[in-house]
């Protein structure tokens, strides 16, 4: 979806300042339990809070149940992670082959995040459904335009523009990211040689 | 010999014996239609800058193998009349040729053919490339042990040499060359994350003869029987079972520094042996601690001056004052070659001109005295510059770089000199022990804020094997230690100026403080100690914690005369051992900072920072009367014995003094 030479220009400074903070709403930082094992044991677990956490089980025993107990304990809690080294090894070892290098970087990365989920030695246990991250969001967008277009994508916090940014849309890859950066959108649509789609979404208060 | 025309001094760049100081901005010509070149130039001299950089990467013109293209098919790739106009505006310029140049550009500024060379690649620990996964390209990540690079880099800079020549000083504009750019394993300082490549473990064997000079000498040191430094294979993780084992894992810690030394004195060579007039520069990323060393890499032959990148959040004091007060006391001029000024796209966010003005003052206050503001003008992939792509000035950014850069020249602050007498020395040695302490070192899998992989938590791969060595109780190799946090909190609290530095400050340096606070733990190397042995006996105050070393860098017992060295394990010994004076200039609250520059016995520079989020009403007590002249958010006034003055949340207050109230 995103061009590997794409260009960044015409950046307003406090629109696009919002943009670490859109990406925190769209997918929030969650609380996880990372919990490596041997063959046997638990190792060592910790949080993503860097709380070291003393669990004392048998790698076995770490199952969906296991799981759903630790969310009724901690209602912070939505993810919990259980691997062995050998696994992320391996993980590791398959994610960075020759092949990955030839991908777009938001294929990368979904590749690397669902890998994770069927990689064998490792465990993910989810209270609720993962949610996608955001440039898969914009690719479900993007899928639903023309292949040769421009996107306005606004965000609006009530009656308010929180976040804006224009895609232009080539083979239905983004060759082009901006802002109006000051331009009125009539003359900015003017200058364009391809249609243009606004998408705008209402973000919750 | 030939004349030296440019050189590094303390306070900024001496050409043809005169001095001037180092203030610069960055411009990509590349990035920037070439119609607006001499806008953007012209808006940047406004502003108050006499020196431009630029970097001329190596993927923009050789974009195929042994095709170039310097404007002849595309006009903005035209570096000759780029430098020309910048010659004729009489700018000085700053060049960076790389090869690795970050610059936000897709494979960090390699061209694709050098990335894609598996013979060029880093490796991992399981044989792989080693990804980064940026938002352009998830790519791998090059060696900089691959003699490949290196041959393939040559070629590159012989092509641009004749364009480079033909502006360097003194008939053209160029003062300044970069050594590569932030060469340290593209932010992959771990111990075991690469490299494995062939070329890595060939220089890793090579640095081990050097060291040990003879089998013989290793197997004595590791207790074991090598035949030949073929024999040796790196650590892939951390797997000592004795204490006696640590050398090995230490030796790849050293491997790690000896790789990124050896590529900076590569790229520093080929530069001299240009013949260039120009002096020669590198930056490091953001490393105080291993693999990197900025006065070992300064002191490289032919190297200038070496300095540490700032991207500092908007309100941040402590990792500024920490890399500040590093580069004050280890470099010759403290000069930061990147200061963010506007943002990468990735980042998520711009600072405010407020924000940016604390940052750059309060680095200048902590004893910053050269500084390259990275990005002058927008450009792809960054925003928020005071000059837009196209040549107009960016409020509030423009003015508040105009009125700072006056408040500079002016005040001639390049002139004036921060001379602390206190000193905190951190344990590079801890530094290595922590990282190699690991199980696993699992490559990241985010690059800022768009790609955001699986993180896995460093504390899970620590290994619990107790060798009977004291570990700092900070786990991270990334340069913080207990112990030297709670000394720097007493300094402060104090009102104490200080600076930072570690084992590879010089002998003749370490003497010029009157008092040394080094963190010491069960292990401290001979030749180090003897340094430090020799301060404290030629009257320097040595002050340890939280232990006394009793072994060698070998896990030797040793004896060391530490008789005239001052052990402090806690804030009440610091408190015996210091002296309760308060400095000249003070304030009661602890959330405001004080430092004095000085230019002479009679001129002085009084720095007062904020670090709070609240406006606040200082009284600045001290004795006898001073005349005040504001120079940076403060009127002119003559106080005696103290001064009350008024401070915004996160600002910095600059006055000039005359004590005695002339």
């Amino acid at each position: 979806m995103i061009e590997k030479d794409f260009k960044t220009e015409n950046l307003d400074p406090v629109v696009w300042s919002r943009l670490g903070e859109l990406l925190q709403i769209a997918a929030p930082a969650v609380k996880k339990l990372h919990i490596l094992t041997d063959q046997h044991r638990v190792v060592k677990a910790c949080d993503t809070c860097h709380q070291m956490i003393d669990i004392n089980m048998n790698a076995e025993e770490l199952n969906e149940d296991f799981a759903n107990t630790l969310f009724s304990k901690d209602k912070s809690l939505e993810e919990v992670w259980v691997y062995t080294l050998e696994a992320l090894r391996d993980y590791y070892t398959v994610i960075q082959k020759r092949e990955n290098y030839e991908r777009d970087s938001d294929h990368y990365l979904s590749y690397i995040e669902s890998y994770i989920e069927q990689c064998p030695g490792i465990h993910i246990f989810r209270r609720n459904t993962k949610k996608k991250n955001a440039l898969i969001i914009l690719e479900d967008i993007i899928q639903k335009l023309p292949p040769e277009s421009v996107l306005l994508l606004q965000f609006r916090l009530e009656d308010i523009e929180y976040f804006h940014t224009i895609l232009t849309i080539k083979n239905s890859r983004i060759i082009q990211v901006e802002t109006l950066d000051g331009r009125s959108l009539y003359d900015f649509e003017k200058s364009l040689e391809l249609p243009l789609y606004l998408w705008s979404i209402k973000l919750a208060k | 010999m030939g004349q030296i025309m440019i050189q590094i001094t303390k306070n900024g760049v001496s050409i043809e014996g005169k001095e001037i100081p180092l203030y610069s901005g960055a411009v990509h010509y590349w990035r920037i239609a070439r119609e607006h070149w001499g806008d953007v130039l012209d808006r940047i001299k406004e502003m108050g800058f006499n020196i431009i950089e630029t970097y001329i990467p190596w993927s923009v013109h050789e974009y195929e193998e042994g095709k170039y293209d310097f404007g002849e098919m595309v006009p903005e790739k035209d570096l000759d009349y780029f430098l020309s106009m910048c010659g004729q505006r009489g700018l000085k310029i700053l060049v960076r040729p790389g090869p690795h140049i970050n610059a936000e550009m897709t494979y960090f500024g390699f061209p694709e053919w050098i990335i894609m060379d598996e013979e060029i690649q880093a490796r991992s620990p399981m044989g792989t490339a080693v990804v980064y996964p940026f938002v352009a390209r998830p790519f791998p990540i090059p060696s900089y042990a691959s003699k490949k690079l290196f041959e393939k880099f040559t070629v590159y800079y012989e092509r641009i040499l004749p364009i480079l020549k033909k502006h360097d000083h003194p008939d053209g504009g160029i003062i300044g060359i970069q050594a590569d750019n932030e060469m340290c394993y593209f932010f992959r300082d771990s111990a075991y994350t690469l490299d494995y490549c062939e070329d890595a473990v060939k220089q890793y064997r090579e640095m081990l003869s050097l060291k040990y000079k003879g089998i013989v000498n290793l197997n004595e040191v590791y207790c074991s029987s090598h035949s030949g430094f073929d024999d040796i294979y790196p650590p892939t993780q951390f797997g000592a079972q004795v204490k006696e084992d640590l050398p090995y894992y230490l030796d790849w810690a050293e491997y790690k520094e000896y790789q990124v030394l050896g590529g900076l004195e590569f790229f520093t060579d080929l530069i001299r042996k240009s013949k260039m007039n120009a002096f020669v520069f590198h930056n490091c990323a953001y490393q105080n601690y291993t693999p990197i060393s900025l006065q070992r890499s300064e002191a490289i032959p032919g190297m200038d001056i070496v300095g540490i990148d700032a991207y500092p959040k908007g309100g941040d004091s402590a990792i500024l004052r920490e890399r500040i007060r590093y580069m004050a006391s280890g470099s010759i001029l403290p000069f930061v070659p990147e200061f963010g000024s506007g943002s990468y796209f990735d980042r998520g966010y711009a600072l405010s001109a407020d924000q940016e003005e604390y940052g750059y003052l309060y680095a200048f206050m902590n004893g910053m005295k050269a500084v390259n503001f990275y990005m002058l003008a927008d450009r792809d992939r960054w925003f928020a510059c005071p000059v837009t792509n196209d040549g107009k000035e960016r409020e509030p950014y423009y003015s508040m770089f105009r009125k700072m850069m006056n408040m500079l020249n002016s005040s001639k602050l390049a002139e004036y000199q921060r001379k602390p007498k206190v000193l905190l020395y951190k344990n590079y040695g801890m530094g290595r022990l922590k990282q190699i302490y690991s199980l696993f070192d699992p490559n990241q899998l985010q690059s800022n804020c768009l790609i955001q992989g699986p993180e896995f938590p460093r504390e899970l791969f620590i290994s619990d094997m107790d060798l009977g060595v004291t570990m700092d109780a900070d786990h991270s190799h990334w340069g913080k230690e207990e112990w030297i946090d709670m000394v720097s909190d007493y300094l402060l609290q104090k009102g104490i100026d200080y600076n930072i530095s570690d084992r590879y400050l010089s002998e003749e340096a370490l003497m010029e403080y009157s008092v040394v606070f080094a963190s010491m733990y069960d292990f401290l190397d001979e030749k180090e100690a003897m340094k430090l042995g020799k301060y404290a006996r030629n009257g320097g105050k040595l002050i340890v914690g939280p232990k006394l070393p009793v072994y060698n860098e070998y896990f030797r017992k040793y004896e060391i005369d530490t008789s005239l060295w001052h052990c402090a394990r806690d804030v009440d010994s610091l408190a015996g051992i210091i002296p309760d004076k308060k400095p000249f200039y003070w304030v009661e609250d602890p959330e405001i900072e004080i430092i004095i520059h000085h230019q002479d016995a009679v001129n002085e520079i009084l720095f007062m920072a904020n670090t709070s989020g609240k406006d606040k009403a200082v009284t600045v007590n001290f004795e006898g009367s001073a005349a005040f002249y504001g120079l940076w958010r403060t009127s002119d006034s003559i106080a005696d014995n103290k001064l009350v003055a008024p401070i915004q949340a996160y600002t910095v207050c600059i006055w000039k003094v005359a004590r005695g109230g002339k």
